[in-house]
């Protein structure tokens, strides 16, 4: 929903945050309660279900595909995933019809860079290239079910939580006539009279403690802030899309800096930015990032399997 | 259908032709660190219509025009927008609205990105509020890209801007730097010297502000480095004010 606010509010939700004091009672660094939830689709090789603040609902989903490639034009691997968001018409008036679109393909672009050197970042994503010309495409589908600020995080914390969700057949890859190759999914050898194709096939889960993560960094009068409510979406003057990603060759005695990676920043939306408030919002980023990755891993470690036959409608 | 007559006028001796072969050679990779890769940029190339600007930086050629429909013939001379080909002709609000129509560019993901980038760094420089229920609607197209292809197009549109005479806050200046594994940054990569760097920056700023309205920087960068990278591609940028400066001043003494 679109929020109008009047001038004087505006100026009363300045000057809060500029105190560090937001309306909600959050400091300029706190994010909303979040609720993560895998496993939500079933027809899907992973899916999760962020809610933020209990307004922003996303909902990401994974398909996995047998890609073939022509190794000789590609130089180098490129990396597996694409990604694709959706705002459905119900999130916001502002989305009705194909209002949503535009905003959709942008926000798609920027975690397609944000996930540009995922090959380097998440440990065992090479495993996805099974042989010369054949690799498993990752295809990360977004919606967005209701919208009420901060969008690209909490997409980005719905793509960490599919991703820790998927899981990716173990395959056997033998030669073949004509130069090519046959991939036939593992079936692991187990006794007994058990046809072949009833044994489940062997799968395996991405490393995702490290995948980048897209926040949004916002400035407000002359504050920076995380996590903004559409109320203060208002007020903003500009804002900064961040990827920050865990750098997994540091030691745990490393300081913020050598600790993260900047995968992506992107000026978003309009507005003017000094030098020292790009430096600002950028640490704020990966203090933020800090806690993000501990909360998630924390969750994702402890979170319950999900029933199978049971929708998240449910 | 009718024509359109093109008066594109760029004079052959501001334009340095570069072979696609000698782009491979030592010549390139001799290049300093902080050096740019031979440019042309022109203010207004079109002779019968205000509002075009075109950038050149290597092989990467970038040419943005505005859109009009119809020109007023008041004494102001301020342009009269009406919907662009994306708008429906329903835009009420009290500002301007900015749109951007990419050609020349075939990946779907690049033309979000480039719009997106595009879109904002522009919308943070016009004065929006002085044209309410318009749309300003600029066409970037795309001739060839052989990278820093968004720096090149920033310079464009700038360029554009100027020549067309909407009120904005001042001149764009951008420029795209590369960084390598090994800590070395390269200033306006191709694609071709690009290719081993860990990541990169486009940065935009305005001079006159001293702010800046595009940053957009990709690969994988550590945290500390990133403020020297930033630093850097600004004193690139600024190294660039007095071309563009040449190619507005130029544009006013061809109208005379």
């Amino acid at each position: 929903m679109e929020v109008h606010i009047s001038d004087d509010e505006k100026l009363f939700l300045i000057h809060g945050v500029e105190q560090d004091i937001r309306n909600d009672g959050r400091a300029c660094a706190d994010f909303r309660p979040m609720i993560l939830e895998r496993g939500v689709l079933s027809g899907t090789n992973g899916s999760c279900r962020v809610q933020l603040g209990q307004t922003t609902d996303v909902l990401a989903g994974i398909k996995l595909e047998l890609e073939a490639y022509d190794p000789i034009a590609e130089k180098q691997p490129k990396q597996p995933m694409s990604f694709h968001v959706d705002f459905s018409a119900n999130a916001s008036s502002q989305f009705a019809g194909k209002g949503g679109d535009q905003y959709g393909e942008e926000l798609s672009a920027a975690f397609q860079v944000a996930y540009s050197r995922s090959l380097d970042i998440i440990p065992n994503l090479s495993k996805t290239q099974l042989a010369a010309g054949y690799r498993w495409k990752i295809h990360v589908d977004i919606s967005v079910l209701q919208w009420a600020g901060s969008v690209p995080d909490a997409c980005s914390l719905a793509i960490i939580g599919a991703l820790s969700d998927l899981e990716i057949p173990e395959v056997d890859v033998t030669p073949d006539d004509g130069g090519k190759v046959s991939i036939v999914l593992k079936r692991p050898r187990i006794g007994g009279d058990v046809r072949d194709e009833e044994v489940p096939v062997a799968m395996w889960k991405l490393i995702v403690t490290s995948c980048p993560m897209l926040l949004t960094v916002s400035k407000i009068g002359t504050a920076n802030l995380v996590d903004c409510s559409p109320e203060e979406e208002c007020c903003i003057r500009s804002q900064l899309l961040i990827g920050v990603a865990k750098n997994l060759e540091s030691t745990p005695e490393s300081d913020d800096a050598n600790e993260y990676d900047i995968t992506c920043v992107k000026q978003h939306g309009g507005g003017l930015l000094e030098m020292e408030s790009i430096d600002d919002m950028t640490k704020l980023a990966t203090r933020t990032a800090k806690g993000l990755y501990e909360a998630i891993g924390n969750r994702l470690n402890t979170e319950e399997k999900r029933k199978p036959g049971h929708s998240f409608l449910l | 259908m009718p024509t359109i007559r093109s008066n594109l006028s760029i004079p052959l001796t501001h334009l340095n032709r570069i072979d696609d072969v000698r782009m491979e050679t030592d010549d390139v990779e001799k290049r300093s660190a902080t050096a740019f890769r031979p440019l042309c940029v022109k203010c207004g190339v079109f002779g019968a219509q205000d509002g075009s600007g075109y950038a050149e930086f290597g092989n990467t050629r970038v040419l943005a025009q505005m859109y009009e429909k119809k020109h007023l013939t008041s004494v102001n001379k301020l342009y009269n927008f009406s919907t662009g080909p994306e708008g429906d002709g329903k835009w009420e609000e009290a500002h301007a609205k900015v749109t951007i129509t990419l050609k020349g560019v075939e990946n779907e993901t690049k033309v979000a990105e480039l719009r997106a980038d595009l879109t904002s760094s522009l919308s943070a420089v016009i004065f929006i509020n002085k044209y309410p229920g318009k749309v300003i609607d600029i066409e970037v197209t795309v001739l060839s890209d052989d990278g820093g292809v968004l720096s090149t197009a920033i310079t464009a549109v700038t360029l554009a801007l100027a020549h067309s005479g909407i009120e904005h806050m001042g001149l764009t200046a951008s420029a795209h730097v590369a960084l390598k594994s090994n800590g070395d940054y390269i200033t306006d990569p191709s694609t071709s010297e690009a290719e081993d760097a860990i990541g990169g920056v486009t940065f935009a700023f305005v001079p006159n502000l001293g702010q800046t309205t595009c940053v957009n920087l990709y690969g994988r960068i550590p945290l500390k480095a990133t403020s020297p990278l930033l630093e850097f591609a600004r004193q690139r940028a600024i190294a660039l004010v007095p071309a563009i400066h040449k190619a507005v001043v130029n544009s006013v003494k061809e109208r005379k």
